[in-house]
This record gives structure tokens, C-alpha cells and sequence, in this order.
């Protein structure tokens, strides 16, 4: 009955090294099926090669256009050689939103470790990126042109701030959103259980009413599985455009 | 509407988180307990509304970024350019 069980980790099998717990968890487990199921889908789906695609292959043809547009559109067109990163980066939370839809499954990204990592990743690579591009000029990002250099000791800490904020912001949104959508599932599901419980004819009767707003809250769910995985590949895509042109 | 108020809430939350976190990090480090807390929180508010001016108004690292939901023609305006940007560099390589 606790809406918040789903998220809790059980290990599978217990690995200790040096004091650290890096047990498989039921986490890694359902990361590992996301690789397995997004490399079976992009390998095996396009190994005919046909000119005209077939049901499977049309997929993963769908998901390479549409990222390898986005990438073109929102990064420019130097970005070219990160496009692997981010169809990887997309797919695997995309997937991972996908099978926490499946009943039962474990939701990863609703973990705030999880995206974090992912985030900071991100980040790191793109902070790195516009080092080694622009060298010490990358230091002008955090004082925008035009602005007189009098409010420079005010503006300069808040472009920081908003600039280290960037990894939060991203990391927060997706498992906010789908840590809150599942627990909503579950709260609403908990709901028919208790008037269900009831025994009377009437909690029989009431107990049908959160199964019909939980059927448009799965939809509503998957939804936004689909929005957060788009919006924090968009906005990988964004960062990366901004490191490589700098303004 | 409720995905963009949710996502312009954790714009300010996470630069509230950096310049608190940054706040007390340096007081801790420098010894001047409530100094740097104050000066972070500030300045983590004035980043929290930089970022939501950016995210609403399409300013900086906004193009693009408001299509994930309604606003679709201010992403075709956007993307409307890029397309156009490979052909002119290469007529210009040509010329």
C-alpha cells in the first residue's frame, strides 16, 4: 500500500569491493534490459537493410531521423560528431521511461542518482567541450555582451549560478516527473483497494472511479515519458550548441 | 501548462540549491558562518530569475526549448534558419 515502494532498490546479488556496496541491483537490472532492448532494436531491426523498411526497421529509421534532426536543427551542424551521444543518451531514458510503464517494472529514472549521473555527465562534457574550443575566451560566457562593466561583480555571480545550475535543473526535471507520475499511479490504485476493502456495495461501486482516472492518468504517463526524454535530449542538444558557438 | 510551471519551478529551485549549497560551502571553508549564505541565497535567486527569463522569453539557450509543448511556430521560426545555414556556407566556399 505504500505509494513509495516501487522505487526501493533491492539488490539481486550482494557485490562488496573495498567496503563499497556495488550490489545488481533491481535498478541495474532494468538499465541492463533498456541496453539489451535499444541495441536489439537498432542492430537487429536494420540487418536486412532493405531500400524499402520494413515494420521494424521504419522504427528505427523513425528515432535516427528524428534525433539525428534534432541535433542538426538545434545544435548546428558542427555538433555532427555528438550525435551518437545523443541517440544513446535518448534512447536509453526514453526506454528506461517506456519499461517503467510496464506493470511491475522498476522505474530507474525516477531515481535522482540516476539522472544526476546522467546530468553531470552532460555537463562535465560540455564544460569540457568549450575549454578545449575557445581555451580562456570560455570565460566570457559568464559576462553577457552589452552590459556595462560596472554591473559585472552582480551579473558574473548570477551567470554562474545559473550556469552550475544547469545540471540540477536537468537532473531534477525528468525524476521529479516521473518519480511524481508513478507515485500518483500508485496512490489513485491504493485508492480502489481501500473502498474495495470495505466489503459494502457502495465502496464496490465508488472503487471504480479511480480505475477509470488512473486509465487516463497511464496515458497522461506515457506522455510524459515520451516529454521528459525529448526535453532533456533538446536541451543536451542546447548546452552543446552553446559550448561549441559561445553566444 | 502544468509541465511548464512545473519545469520553471525547478529552474529557480536548482539555482536556489546552487547558491545556498555554494553559500554555505564557503562559509564552512572560510570560516564567516551567515556571510556567504545571505550573498548565495541572493544570488541564487537573481540566477533562478535569469533562468526563467530565459526559458520564457526564448533568450539564450531558449531556441527551441519551449517546443516541447504548445509553442509550435516558435520552433519552426527557430529551426527555420539552420537548414538554410550549411547551403550559404557552401555557396560561399564556392564563390
Amino acid at each position: 500500500m505504500d505509494p513509495l515502494h516501487q522505487f526501493s532498490i533491492k539488490p539481486i546479488f550482494t557485490v562488496v569491493i573495498g567496503g563499497t556496496d556495488v550490489s545488481f541491483s533491481n535498478s541495474s537490472l532494468s538499465m541492463m534490459a533498456v541496453v539489451l532492448i535499444v541495441f536489439s532494436l537498432m542492430t537487429f531491426s536494420v540487418k536486412s537493410k532493405s531500400l524499402v523498411p520494413g515494420r521494424w526497421q521504419s522504427l528505427a529509421e523513425i528515432f535516427y531521423e528524428f534525433i539525428s534532426r534534432m541535433v542538426r536543427d538545434n545544435a548546428g551542424h558542427d555538433a555532427k560528431p555528438f550525435f551518437p551521444f545523443v541517440i544513446t543518451l535518448f534512447m536509453f531514458i526514453l526506454c528506461g521511461n517506456l519499461l517503467g510503464m510496464v506493470p511491475g517494472a522498476f522505474t530507474f529514472t525516477s531515481h535522482i542518482v540516476v539522472t544526476f549521473s546522467m546530468a553531470i555527465f552532460v555537463f562535465s562534457m560540455v564544460t569540457l567541450l568549450a575549454i578545449v574550443k575557445h581555451g580562456i575566451k570560455f570565460l566570457t560566457f559568464f559576462m553577457p555582451h552589452g552590459v556595462p562593466l560596472w554591473m559585472a561583480p552582480l551579473l558574473v555571480p548570477i551567470e554562474i549560478v545559473s550556469y552550475l545550475s544547469r545540471p540540477i535543473s536537468l537532473s531534477v526535471r525528468l525524476f521529479a516527473n516521473m518519480m511524481a507520475g508513478h507515485t500518483m499511479l500508485k496512490v489513485f490504485a491504493g485508492f480502489t483497494i481501500m473502498m474495495m476493502g470495505s466489503g459494502t456495495a457502495l465502496g464496490y461501486a465508488a472503487g471504480v472511479v479511480p480505475v477509470v482516472i488512473n486509465v487516463a492518468l497511464i496515458g497522461f504517463e506515457i506522455g510524459v515519458a515520451l516529454l521528459q526524454a525529448y526535453v532533456f535530449t533538446i536541451l543536451t542538444c542546447l548546452y552543446i550548441k552553446d559550448a561549441l558557438e559561445l553566444h | 501548462m502544468l509541465s511548464l510551471a512545473l519545469r520553471l519551478g525547478t529552474e529557480i529551485l536548482a539555482a536556489l540549491i546552487v547558491g545556498t549549497f555554494g553559500g554555505v560551502m564557503l562559509d564552512s571553508w572560510l570560516g564567516t558562518k551567515p556571510g556567504f549564505l545571505i550573498v548565495g541565497l541572493i544570488v541564487g535567486i537573481g540566477g533562478g530569475v535569469a533562468n526563467i527569463y530565459r526559458a520564457v522569453g526564448g533568450y539564450g539557450y531558449a531556441i527551441g526549448y519551449r517546443d516541447a509543448q504548445e509553442d509550435s511556430d516558435h520552433r519552426q521560426n527557430a529551426t527555420a534558419v539552420p537548414p538554410a545555414g550549411p547551403n550559404a556556407s557552401e555557396h560561399k566556399g564556392e564563390a
